[in-house]
Protein backbone atom coordinates (compact mmCIF):
# COMPACT_ATOMS: atom_id res chain seq x y z
CA UNK A 1 0.00 0.00 0.00
CA UNK A 2 1.19 3.48 -0.82
CA UNK A 3 0.24 7.03 0.08
CA UNK A 4 1.17 10.14 -1.85
CA UNK A 5 1.23 13.44 0.04
CA UNK A 6 0.89 16.38 -2.30
CA UNK A 7 1.06 19.98 -1.06
CA UNK A 8 -1.77 22.09 -2.50
CA UNK A 9 -0.67 25.08 -4.61
CA UNK A 10 2.61 24.72 -2.77
CA UNK A 11 4.41 27.99 -3.53
CA UNK A 12 1.25 30.00 -2.87
CA UNK A 13 0.65 28.13 0.38
CA UNK A 14 4.23 28.89 1.48
CA UNK A 15 3.73 32.61 0.85
CA UNK A 16 0.49 32.55 2.81
CA UNK A 17 2.09 31.10 5.96
CA UNK A 18 3.46 34.51 6.87
CA UNK A 19 0.66 36.47 5.22
CA UNK A 20 -2.52 35.32 6.96
CA UNK A 21 -4.26 38.34 5.45
CA UNK A 22 -4.00 36.60 2.05
CA UNK A 23 -5.90 33.47 3.13
CA UNK A 24 -8.78 34.14 0.73
CA UNK A 25 -7.11 36.60 -1.64
CA UNK A 26 -6.05 35.48 -5.15
CA UNK A 27 -2.28 34.88 -5.11
CA UNK A 28 0.14 34.00 -7.92
CA UNK A 29 3.83 33.22 -7.85
CA UNK A 30 5.99 34.08 -10.86
CA UNK A 31 9.12 32.41 -12.19
CA UNK A 32 12.53 33.88 -11.58
CA UNK A 33 12.36 36.67 -14.10
CA UNK A 34 8.73 37.32 -13.27
CA UNK A 35 7.98 35.94 -16.70
CA UNK A 36 5.56 33.09 -16.09
CA UNK A 37 2.94 32.02 -13.61
CA UNK A 38 4.32 29.02 -11.72
CA UNK A 39 1.79 28.76 -8.87
CA UNK A 40 -1.81 29.80 -8.53
CA UNK A 41 -4.18 29.94 -5.61
CA UNK A 42 -7.64 28.39 -5.96
CA UNK A 43 -9.07 31.87 -6.62
CA UNK A 44 -6.60 32.47 -9.45
CA UNK A 45 -7.38 29.11 -11.07
CA UNK A 46 -11.05 30.19 -11.11
CA UNK A 47 -10.06 33.32 -13.04
CA UNK A 48 -8.87 31.00 -15.79
CA UNK A 49 -5.19 31.83 -15.42
CA UNK A 50 -3.22 28.94 -16.86
CA UNK A 51 -0.20 27.31 -15.28
CA UNK A 52 3.01 28.39 -16.98
CA UNK A 53 1.27 31.24 -18.80
CA UNK A 54 3.18 34.47 -19.45
CA UNK A 55 2.39 36.93 -16.68
CA UNK A 56 1.75 39.90 -19.00
CA UNK A 57 -1.09 38.00 -20.62
CA UNK A 58 -3.07 38.00 -17.37
CA UNK A 59 -1.67 41.09 -15.70
CA UNK A 60 -4.85 43.17 -16.03
CA UNK A 61 -7.17 40.27 -15.14
CA UNK A 62 -5.14 39.62 -12.01
CA UNK A 63 -4.89 43.22 -10.92
CA UNK A 64 -8.60 43.88 -11.37
CA UNK A 65 -9.31 40.80 -9.24
CA UNK A 66 -7.08 42.26 -6.51
CA UNK A 67 -4.56 39.45 -6.83
CA UNK A 68 -1.30 39.62 -4.92
CA UNK A 69 1.73 38.70 -7.02
CA UNK A 70 4.97 37.23 -5.66
CA UNK A 71 8.29 36.55 -7.30
CA UNK A 72 9.45 33.05 -6.53
CA UNK A 73 11.29 32.70 -3.22
CA UNK A 74 12.82 29.27 -3.48
CA UNK A 75 14.76 29.57 -0.23
CA UNK A 76 11.43 29.79 1.55
CA UNK A 77 9.83 26.97 -0.44
CA UNK A 78 12.78 24.72 0.28
CA UNK A 79 12.63 25.45 3.98
CA UNK A 80 8.91 24.69 4.14
CA UNK A 81 9.38 21.56 2.04
CA UNK A 82 12.04 20.39 4.49
CA UNK A 83 9.62 20.81 7.39
CA UNK A 84 6.93 18.77 5.66
CA UNK A 85 9.55 16.09 5.06
CA UNK A 86 10.49 16.04 8.75
CA UNK A 87 6.88 15.27 9.62
CA UNK A 88 6.58 12.57 6.95
CA UNK A 89 9.79 10.92 8.13
CA UNK A 90 8.54 11.02 11.71
CA UNK A 91 5.76 8.61 10.69
CA UNK A 92 8.48 5.97 10.68
CA UNK A 93 7.42 4.65 7.29
CA UNK A 94 9.70 4.52 4.24
CA UNK A 95 9.43 7.85 2.40
CA UNK A 96 10.38 8.91 -1.09
CA UNK A 97 10.64 12.65 -1.53
CA UNK A 98 9.57 12.83 -5.12
CA UNK A 99 9.66 16.57 -5.66
CA UNK A 100 9.64 19.79 -3.66
CA UNK A 101 5.92 19.40 -2.93
CA UNK A 102 5.22 15.71 -3.27
CA UNK A 103 6.26 12.55 -1.38
CA UNK A 104 5.38 8.87 -1.40
CA UNK A 105 5.06 6.76 1.74
CA UNK A 106 5.00 2.99 1.82
CA UNK A 107 2.36 1.51 4.12
CA UNK A 108 1.77 -2.02 5.31
CA UNK A 109 -1.23 -3.80 3.80
CA UNK A 110 -4.27 -2.47 5.62
CA UNK A 111 -5.86 -5.90 6.02
CA UNK A 112 -9.42 -4.82 5.33
CA UNK A 113 -9.11 -1.59 7.28
CA UNK A 114 -8.50 1.81 5.77
CA UNK A 115 -5.76 4.38 5.91
CA UNK A 116 -8.18 7.24 5.45
CA UNK A 117 -8.23 8.29 9.12
CA UNK A 118 -4.45 8.02 9.22
CA UNK A 119 -4.25 10.31 6.18
CA UNK A 120 -6.61 12.81 7.80
CA UNK A 121 -4.45 12.95 10.94
CA UNK A 122 -1.29 13.38 8.89
CA UNK A 123 -2.68 16.23 6.81
CA UNK A 124 -3.95 17.93 9.96
CA UNK A 125 -0.50 17.76 11.58
CA UNK A 126 1.14 19.25 8.51
CA UNK A 127 -1.46 22.03 8.36
CA UNK A 128 -1.12 22.86 12.05
CA UNK A 129 2.64 22.51 12.45
CA UNK A 130 3.90 23.88 9.17
CA UNK A 131 0.86 25.75 7.88
CA UNK A 132 0.49 24.30 4.39
CA UNK A 133 -2.54 22.34 3.18
CA UNK A 134 -1.87 18.92 1.65
CA UNK A 135 -3.90 16.32 -0.21
CA UNK A 136 -3.34 12.64 0.48
CA UNK A 137 -4.04 9.81 -1.97
CA UNK A 138 -3.93 6.17 -0.91
CA UNK A 139 -3.79 3.10 -3.14
CA UNK A 140 -2.29 -0.33 -3.65
CA UNK A 141 0.47 1.02 -5.93
CA UNK A 142 2.19 4.36 -6.44
CA UNK A 143 0.26 4.89 -9.67
CA UNK A 144 -3.06 4.18 -7.91
CA UNK A 145 -2.13 6.50 -5.02
CA UNK A 146 -1.52 9.20 -7.64
CA UNK A 147 -4.94 8.45 -9.14
CA UNK A 148 -6.47 8.80 -5.66
CA UNK A 149 -4.83 12.18 -5.06
CA UNK A 150 -5.94 13.33 -8.52
CA UNK A 151 -9.51 12.51 -7.48
CA UNK A 152 -9.08 14.17 -4.06
CA UNK A 153 -7.88 17.44 -5.61
CA UNK A 154 -10.58 17.45 -8.22
CA UNK A 155 -13.30 17.05 -5.61
CA UNK A 156 -11.84 19.25 -2.88
CA UNK A 157 -11.21 16.34 -0.54
CA UNK A 158 -8.21 16.30 1.77
CA UNK A 159 -7.83 12.53 1.71
CA UNK A 160 -9.03 9.96 -0.77
CA UNK A 161 -8.38 6.24 -0.79
CA UNK A 162 -8.82 3.74 -3.61
CA UNK A 163 -8.08 0.79 -1.33
CA UNK A 164 -11.52 -0.67 -2.08
CA UNK A 165 -11.67 -2.18 -5.57
CA UNK A 166 -15.14 -0.83 -6.49
CA UNK A 167 -14.11 2.72 -5.59
CA UNK A 168 -10.84 2.25 -7.43
CA UNK A 169 -12.64 1.15 -10.60
CA UNK A 170 -15.02 4.12 -10.44
CA UNK A 171 -12.09 6.58 -10.14
CA UNK A 172 -10.20 4.97 -13.02
CA UNK A 173 -13.29 5.14 -15.21
CA UNK A 174 -13.53 8.85 -14.49
CA UNK A 175 -9.82 9.56 -14.95
CA UNK A 176 -8.66 10.68 -18.42
CA UNK A 177 -5.71 8.72 -19.76
CA UNK A 178 -3.59 11.86 -19.97
CA UNK A 179 -3.85 12.28 -16.18
CA UNK A 180 -2.36 8.86 -15.45
CA UNK A 181 1.07 9.05 -13.84
CA UNK A 182 3.68 7.75 -16.28
CA UNK A 183 1.60 8.12 -19.45
CA UNK A 184 3.19 10.73 -21.67
CA UNK A 185 1.36 13.36 -23.67
CA UNK A 186 2.20 11.94 -27.08
CA UNK A 187 1.05 8.42 -26.31
CA UNK A 188 -2.10 9.59 -24.54
CA UNK A 189 -3.13 11.69 -27.56
CA UNK A 190 -2.53 8.71 -29.80
CA UNK A 191 -4.48 6.15 -27.80
CA UNK A 192 -7.33 8.56 -27.10
CA UNK A 193 -8.01 8.65 -30.85
CA UNK A 194 -8.09 4.84 -30.70
CA UNK A 195 -10.94 5.01 -28.19
CA UNK A 196 -8.87 4.52 -25.05
CA UNK A 197 -10.15 7.49 -23.10
CA UNK A 198 -10.09 6.64 -19.40
CA UNK A 199 -7.52 4.99 -17.16
CA UNK A 200 -9.90 2.05 -16.94
CA UNK A 201 -10.00 1.74 -20.76
CA UNK A 202 -6.24 1.55 -20.60
CA UNK A 203 -6.40 -1.52 -18.38
CA UNK A 204 -8.90 -3.45 -20.47
CA UNK A 205 -7.70 -2.60 -24.01
CA UNK A 206 -4.82 -4.98 -24.34
CA UNK A 207 -4.24 -4.20 -28.00
CA UNK A 208 -2.80 -0.76 -27.18
CA UNK A 209 -0.25 -2.20 -24.75
CA UNK A 210 2.07 -3.27 -27.55
CA UNK A 211 2.50 0.42 -28.46
CA UNK A 212 3.99 0.96 -25.04
CA UNK A 213 7.55 0.93 -23.86
CA UNK A 214 8.55 -0.85 -20.69
CA UNK A 215 7.79 2.11 -18.46
CA UNK A 216 4.24 2.52 -19.72
CA UNK A 217 3.63 -1.23 -19.51
CA UNK A 218 4.65 -1.00 -15.86
CA UNK A 219 2.11 1.79 -15.46
CA UNK A 220 -0.67 -0.46 -16.78
CA UNK A 221 0.29 -3.22 -14.35
CA UNK A 222 0.32 -0.69 -11.53
CA UNK A 223 -3.20 0.45 -12.45
CA UNK A 224 -4.25 -3.18 -12.08
CA UNK A 225 -2.89 -3.12 -8.56
CA UNK A 226 0.34 -4.94 -9.25
CA UNK A 227 3.13 -3.16 -7.40
CA UNK A 228 5.91 -2.47 -9.96
CA UNK A 229 7.45 0.86 -9.10
CA UNK A 230 9.37 0.67 -5.90
CA UNK A 231 9.87 3.48 -3.49
CA UNK A 232 12.99 5.28 -4.51
CA UNK A 233 15.10 6.40 -1.60
CA UNK A 234 16.66 9.61 -2.80
CA UNK A 235 18.74 10.14 0.31
CA UNK A 236 20.42 6.73 0.17
CA UNK A 237 20.74 5.80 -3.46
CA UNK A 238 20.82 9.31 -4.81
CA UNK A 239 23.19 9.71 -7.64
CA UNK A 240 24.80 13.03 -8.29
CA UNK A 241 26.77 14.63 -11.01
CA UNK A 242 29.34 17.24 -10.16
CA UNK A 243 31.47 19.70 -12.04
CA UNK A 244 34.02 21.49 -9.91
CA UNK A 245 37.34 23.18 -10.35
CA UNK A 246 39.87 25.40 -8.70
CA UNK A 247 40.60 28.87 -9.99
CA UNK A 248 44.29 29.41 -10.58
CA UNK A 249 44.50 32.98 -9.43
CA UNK A 250 41.25 33.24 -7.50
CA UNK A 251 38.07 35.20 -8.09
CA UNK A 252 36.76 38.22 -6.21
CA UNK A 253 34.22 39.68 -8.63
CA UNK A 254 30.66 38.42 -8.50
CA UNK A 255 30.27 38.49 -12.28
CA UNK A 256 33.29 36.20 -12.64
CA UNK A 257 31.94 33.81 -10.07
CA UNK A 258 28.53 33.85 -11.79
CA UNK A 259 30.20 33.24 -15.16
CA UNK A 260 32.18 30.29 -13.86
CA UNK A 261 29.18 28.74 -12.11
CA UNK A 262 27.09 29.21 -15.28
CA UNK A 263 29.83 27.44 -17.23
CA UNK A 264 29.98 24.56 -14.73
CA UNK A 265 26.20 24.29 -14.88
CA UNK A 266 26.21 24.14 -18.67
CA UNK A 267 28.86 21.39 -18.64
CA UNK A 268 27.07 19.41 -15.94
CA UNK A 269 23.72 19.63 -17.73
CA UNK A 270 25.32 18.52 -21.00
CA UNK A 271 26.52 15.39 -19.20
CA UNK A 272 23.07 14.98 -17.69
CA UNK A 273 21.53 14.93 -21.17
CA UNK A 274 24.23 12.53 -22.38
CA UNK A 275 23.14 10.09 -19.71
CA UNK A 276 19.44 10.68 -20.47
CA UNK A 277 18.81 11.91 -16.95
CA UNK A 278 16.88 14.74 -15.35
CA UNK A 279 17.85 16.44 -12.13
CA UNK A 280 15.52 17.84 -9.50
CA UNK A 281 18.04 19.45 -7.18
CA UNK A 282 21.15 21.55 -7.50
CA UNK A 283 23.91 22.50 -5.09
CA UNK A 284 26.43 25.26 -5.64
CA UNK A 285 29.51 25.50 -3.49
CA UNK A 286 32.20 28.13 -3.34
CA UNK A 287 35.39 27.98 -1.33
CA UNK A 288 38.09 30.31 -0.06
CA UNK A 289 41.51 29.33 1.26
CA UNK A 290 41.42 28.49 4.93
CA UNK A 291 43.24 31.42 6.52
CA UNK A 292 43.15 30.23 10.10
CA UNK A 293 46.36 28.83 11.48
CA UNK A 294 46.50 26.04 14.01
CA UNK A 295 45.24 22.51 14.07
CA UNK A 296 42.80 22.78 11.23
CA UNK A 297 43.89 20.59 8.37
CA UNK A 298 41.31 21.89 6.02
CA UNK A 299 42.71 23.60 2.99
CA UNK A 300 39.50 25.39 2.07
CA UNK A 301 36.50 26.91 3.78
CA UNK A 302 33.45 25.74 1.89
CA UNK A 303 30.05 27.33 1.69
CA UNK A 304 27.32 25.46 -0.07
CA UNK A 305 23.65 25.78 -0.70
CA UNK A 306 21.10 23.37 -2.12
CA UNK A 307 17.91 24.17 -3.92
CA UNK A 308 15.20 21.82 -5.14
CA UNK A 309 13.96 22.55 -8.64
CA UNK A 310 10.20 22.96 -9.07
CA UNK A 311 10.30 20.04 -11.53
CA UNK A 312 12.95 17.66 -12.80
CA UNK A 313 14.77 19.16 -15.76
CA UNK A 314 17.68 18.79 -18.16
CA UNK A 315 17.32 22.30 -19.54
CA UNK A 316 20.45 24.42 -19.27
CA UNK A 317 18.50 27.68 -19.15
CA UNK A 318 16.25 26.59 -16.31
CA UNK A 319 18.93 24.91 -14.21
CA UNK A 320 21.38 27.77 -14.64
CA UNK A 321 18.75 30.22 -13.38
CA UNK A 322 18.76 28.32 -10.13
CA UNK A 323 22.51 27.99 -9.89
CA UNK A 324 22.84 31.76 -10.39
CA UNK A 325 20.26 32.31 -7.65
CA UNK A 326 22.50 30.31 -5.35
CA UNK A 327 25.53 32.35 -6.38
CA UNK A 328 23.59 35.47 -5.40
CA UNK A 329 22.89 34.03 -1.98
CA UNK A 330 26.38 32.64 -1.35
CA UNK A 331 28.61 35.42 -2.69
CA UNK A 332 30.19 37.89 -0.29
CA UNK A 333 32.23 40.85 -1.36
CA UNK A 334 35.90 41.04 -0.50
CA UNK A 335 36.55 37.32 -0.45
CA UNK A 336 39.03 35.64 -2.75
CA UNK A 337 37.34 32.48 -3.99
CA UNK A 338 39.68 29.68 -4.99
CA UNK A 339 37.27 26.95 -5.92
CA UNK A 340 33.65 26.48 -6.93
CA UNK A 341 31.39 23.76 -8.19
CA UNK A 342 27.95 22.67 -9.23
CA UNK A 343 26.37 19.40 -8.11
CA UNK A 344 23.24 18.12 -9.78
CA UNK A 345 21.30 15.70 -7.59
CA UNK A 346 17.94 13.92 -7.26
CA UNK A 347 18.61 12.42 -10.67
CA UNK A 348 15.97 10.40 -12.43
CA UNK A 349 15.60 8.87 -15.84
CA UNK A 350 13.99 11.12 -18.42
CA UNK A 351 11.37 8.47 -19.13
CA UNK A 352 9.49 9.02 -15.91
CA UNK A 353 9.42 12.72 -15.92
CA UNK A 354 7.02 14.71 -13.91
CA UNK A 355 4.99 17.42 -15.52
CA UNK A 356 4.20 20.18 -13.12
CA UNK A 357 3.22 22.84 -15.56
CA UNK A 358 0.10 21.52 -17.11
CA UNK A 359 -0.51 24.09 -19.80
CA UNK A 360 0.13 22.62 -23.19
CA UNK A 361 1.63 25.82 -24.55
CA UNK A 362 4.29 26.09 -21.90
CA UNK A 363 4.97 22.38 -22.17
CA UNK A 364 5.49 22.65 -25.90
CA UNK A 365 7.69 25.68 -25.49
CA UNK A 366 9.80 23.87 -22.93
CA UNK A 367 10.02 20.70 -24.97
CA UNK A 368 11.11 22.53 -28.06
CA UNK A 369 13.81 24.22 -25.99
CA UNK A 370 14.91 20.81 -24.75
CA UNK A 371 14.95 19.53 -28.33
CA UNK A 372 17.12 22.47 -29.22
CA UNK A 373 19.63 21.52 -26.55
CA UNK A 374 19.62 17.95 -27.79
CA UNK A 375 20.44 19.19 -31.30
CA UNK A 376 23.25 21.31 -29.95
CA UNK A 377 24.59 18.28 -28.10
CA UNK A 378 24.38 15.95 -31.05
CA UNK A 379 25.94 18.10 -33.73
CA UNK A 380 29.31 18.32 -32.06
CA UNK A 381 28.55 21.86 -31.11
CA UNK A 382 29.30 21.48 -27.44
CA UNK A 383 30.92 24.57 -26.07
CA UNK A 384 30.09 26.62 -29.12
CA UNK A 385 26.82 27.85 -27.72
CA UNK A 386 27.27 29.37 -24.28
CA UNK A 387 25.15 31.25 -21.79
CA UNK A 388 25.24 35.02 -21.97
CA UNK A 389 26.31 35.32 -18.37
CA UNK A 390 29.44 33.29 -19.08
CA UNK A 391 30.64 36.02 -21.42
CA UNK A 392 30.09 38.78 -18.92
CA UNK A 393 33.35 38.13 -17.15
CA UNK A 394 37.01 38.91 -17.24
CA UNK A 395 37.89 35.30 -18.10
CA UNK A 396 40.58 35.25 -15.44
CA UNK A 397 38.94 32.29 -13.76
CA UNK A 398 39.36 30.00 -16.70
CA UNK A 399 42.79 28.99 -15.39
CA UNK A 400 44.69 26.11 -16.84
CA UNK A 401 43.24 23.06 -15.11
CA UNK A 402 41.17 20.57 -16.99
CA UNK A 403 37.51 20.43 -16.11
CA UNK A 404 36.95 17.84 -13.42
CA UNK A 405 33.76 15.89 -13.22
CA UNK A 406 32.77 13.10 -10.89
CA UNK A 407 29.74 10.92 -11.27
CA UNK A 408 28.93 8.63 -8.41
CA UNK A 409 26.19 7.12 -6.33
CA UNK A 410 27.15 9.05 -3.23
CA UNK A 411 28.23 12.48 -2.19
CA UNK A 412 31.21 11.09 -0.33
CA UNK A 413 33.47 11.68 -3.29
CA UNK A 414 33.04 15.38 -2.79
CA UNK A 415 35.11 17.73 -0.66
CA UNK A 416 34.06 18.12 2.94
CA UNK A 417 32.01 21.18 3.65
CA UNK A 418 31.37 23.40 6.62
CA UNK A 419 27.66 22.76 6.94
CA UNK A 420 27.07 25.24 9.74
CA UNK A 421 27.62 28.19 7.47
CA UNK A 422 25.14 27.22 4.86
CA UNK A 423 22.43 29.73 5.40
CA UNK A 424 24.41 32.75 6.58
CA UNK A 425 23.78 34.46 3.32
CA UNK A 426 20.04 34.26 3.64
CA UNK A 427 19.87 35.44 7.20
CA UNK A 428 22.01 38.51 6.80
CA UNK B 1 3.25 43.42 17.28
CA UNK B 2 5.03 41.09 14.94
CA UNK B 3 5.07 43.06 11.75
CA UNK B 4 8.35 42.56 10.08
CA UNK B 5 8.62 39.66 7.69
CA UNK B 6 9.46 36.53 9.61
CA UNK B 7 13.05 35.51 9.73
CA UNK B 8 13.86 32.04 8.70
CA UNK B 9 16.78 31.32 10.91
CA UNK B 10 17.33 27.78 9.80
CA UNK B 11 20.04 26.62 12.09
CA UNK B 12 18.50 23.20 11.94
CA UNK B 13 19.18 20.59 9.33
CA UNK B 14 19.76 23.23 6.71
CA UNK B 15 20.91 21.94 3.37
CA UNK B 16 20.85 18.30 2.45
CA UNK B 17 21.76 15.46 4.76
CA UNK B 18 25.42 14.67 4.55
CA UNK B 19 27.71 12.42 6.55
CA UNK B 20 29.60 15.45 7.81
CA UNK B 21 26.64 16.41 9.98
CA UNK B 22 27.13 13.31 12.07
CA UNK B 23 30.41 14.65 13.35
CA UNK B 24 28.64 17.64 14.80
CA UNK B 25 26.82 15.55 17.38
CA UNK B 26 28.50 16.37 20.64
CA UNK B 27 27.67 16.20 24.29
CA UNK B 28 28.07 19.93 24.72
CA UNK B 29 25.29 22.31 25.57
CA UNK B 30 23.36 23.30 22.48
CA UNK B 31 21.23 26.44 22.70
CA UNK B 32 19.39 25.62 19.53
CA UNK B 33 18.21 22.23 20.78
CA UNK B 34 17.10 23.90 23.97
CA UNK B 35 14.89 26.33 22.09
CA UNK B 36 13.67 24.22 19.21
CA UNK B 37 11.69 21.28 20.57
CA UNK B 38 9.92 20.62 17.30
CA UNK B 39 11.99 21.53 14.25
CA UNK B 40 9.11 21.16 11.81
CA UNK B 41 6.83 23.47 13.76
CA UNK B 42 9.16 26.13 15.20
CA UNK B 43 9.52 29.47 13.45
CA UNK B 44 11.50 32.53 14.45
CA UNK B 45 10.02 36.01 14.20
CA UNK B 46 11.35 39.47 14.84
CA UNK B 47 9.35 41.60 17.28
CA UNK B 48 8.36 45.12 16.36
CA UNK B 49 6.58 47.53 18.70
CA UNK B 50 6.57 47.60 22.49
CA UNK B 51 3.24 46.11 23.52
CA UNK B 52 4.90 43.26 25.44
CA UNK B 53 7.79 45.14 27.02
CA UNK B 54 6.60 44.74 30.62
CA UNK B 55 7.12 41.01 30.15
CA UNK B 56 10.62 41.60 28.90
CA UNK B 57 9.93 41.26 25.20
CA UNK B 58 11.23 44.33 23.42
CA UNK B 59 11.26 45.71 19.92
CA UNK B 60 13.93 43.95 17.87
CA UNK B 61 13.91 40.74 19.93
CA UNK B 62 13.59 37.43 18.16
CA UNK B 63 10.90 35.07 19.42
CA UNK B 64 10.69 31.33 18.90
CA UNK B 65 7.15 30.33 17.97
CA UNK B 66 6.01 26.72 18.23
CA UNK B 67 2.93 25.86 16.17
CA UNK B 68 2.58 22.33 17.55
CA UNK B 69 1.71 23.39 21.11
CA UNK B 70 -1.93 23.65 22.18
CA UNK B 71 -2.60 27.16 23.52
CA UNK B 72 -3.60 27.52 27.15
CA UNK B 73 -4.50 30.42 29.44
CA UNK B 74 -1.64 32.92 29.98
CA UNK B 75 0.43 31.69 27.02
CA UNK B 76 2.16 34.37 25.00
CA UNK B 77 0.92 33.82 21.49
CA UNK B 78 1.30 35.02 17.95
CA UNK B 79 -2.33 35.57 17.05
CA UNK B 80 -3.96 36.50 13.79
CA UNK B 81 -6.81 38.92 14.28
CA UNK B 82 -8.59 40.13 11.16
CA UNK B 83 -5.65 39.06 9.04
CA UNK B 84 -2.93 40.80 11.08
CA UNK B 85 -0.22 39.23 13.25
CA UNK B 86 -0.15 40.37 16.85
CA UNK B 87 1.98 39.28 19.81
CA UNK B 88 -0.01 39.20 23.06
CA UNK B 89 -0.81 37.22 26.17
CA UNK B 90 -3.80 34.93 25.69
CA UNK B 91 -6.46 35.02 28.42
CA UNK B 92 -9.15 32.36 28.29
CA UNK B 93 -11.94 32.62 30.82
CA UNK B 94 -15.45 31.23 30.66
CA UNK B 95 -15.53 30.98 26.91
CA UNK B 96 -14.18 34.46 26.19
CA UNK B 97 -10.83 35.06 24.61
CA UNK B 98 -8.74 38.14 25.32
CA UNK B 99 -5.44 39.32 23.91
CA UNK B 100 -3.70 41.17 26.71
CA UNK B 101 -0.71 43.46 26.12
CA UNK B 102 2.08 43.87 28.66
CA UNK B 103 2.22 47.65 28.34
CA UNK B 104 -0.33 50.04 29.85
CA UNK B 105 -0.31 52.19 26.73
CA UNK B 106 -1.96 49.41 24.72
CA UNK B 107 -5.57 48.24 25.12
CA UNK B 108 -6.72 44.71 25.91
CA UNK B 109 -8.48 43.18 22.93
CA UNK B 110 -11.59 41.13 23.65
CA UNK B 111 -12.51 38.91 20.75
CA UNK B 112 -16.08 39.72 19.77
CA UNK B 113 -18.67 37.34 18.38
CA UNK B 114 -18.18 36.91 14.66
CA UNK B 115 -14.58 38.03 14.84
CA UNK B 116 -12.05 35.43 13.77
CA UNK B 117 -9.15 34.75 16.10
CA UNK B 118 -6.46 32.37 14.93
CA UNK B 119 -3.64 31.33 17.24
CA UNK B 120 -0.76 31.07 14.77
CA UNK B 121 1.69 29.72 17.33
CA UNK B 122 2.87 29.82 20.94
CA UNK B 123 5.92 31.87 21.91
CA UNK B 124 8.30 29.60 23.80
CA UNK B 125 11.44 31.77 24.02
CA UNK B 126 12.62 35.25 23.29
CA UNK B 127 16.16 36.09 22.31
CA UNK B 128 17.70 39.51 22.87
CA UNK B 129 21.15 40.79 22.17
CA UNK B 130 22.29 42.74 25.22
CA UNK B 131 25.53 44.24 23.97
CA UNK B 132 24.81 46.75 21.25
Amino acid sequence: MFAVVDCDNFFVSCERIFRPDLAHVPVVVLSNNDGCVIARSKEVKKLGVKMGAPYFQYKSVLSSAGAVVFSANFELYNEISKRVRIILEATGRPVEHYSIDESFLELEASGGGSYEAWGQALSLSIMQWVGVPVSVGIGATKTLAKAAVWYAKKNNLTVFSVEKSDICQRVLQEMPVAEVWGIGRKISTKITTMGVVSAFDLIINEQVHRLFNKTSQGTVRELRGEDCIELHDHTESQASLAVTRSFGSGITEKRDLAASVAYFTRCAVERLRDKKLLCAGITVFIAEKNQSVGFSKKKYNFKKMYIALPYASQDTLIISQFSLLLVDALYKEGIMYKKAGVILSNLCSQERKQLTLDSKESLLARESQEDLFKKLDSQHKKGKVVLGVELNSSNEWRGKQQLKSSYGPRLSGLPTVNASEEFDAIIS
Amino acid sequence: MVRESPLLLQLISAGFPSPENAEMTTETFNVHEMIVRNAAATFFMRVSGGSMQDMGIYEGDIVAVDRSVTPKNNDIVVAVLDGDFTLKKLKISRGTYQLVPANKQFPTITVRDGQELLIWGIVTHSIRKLRK
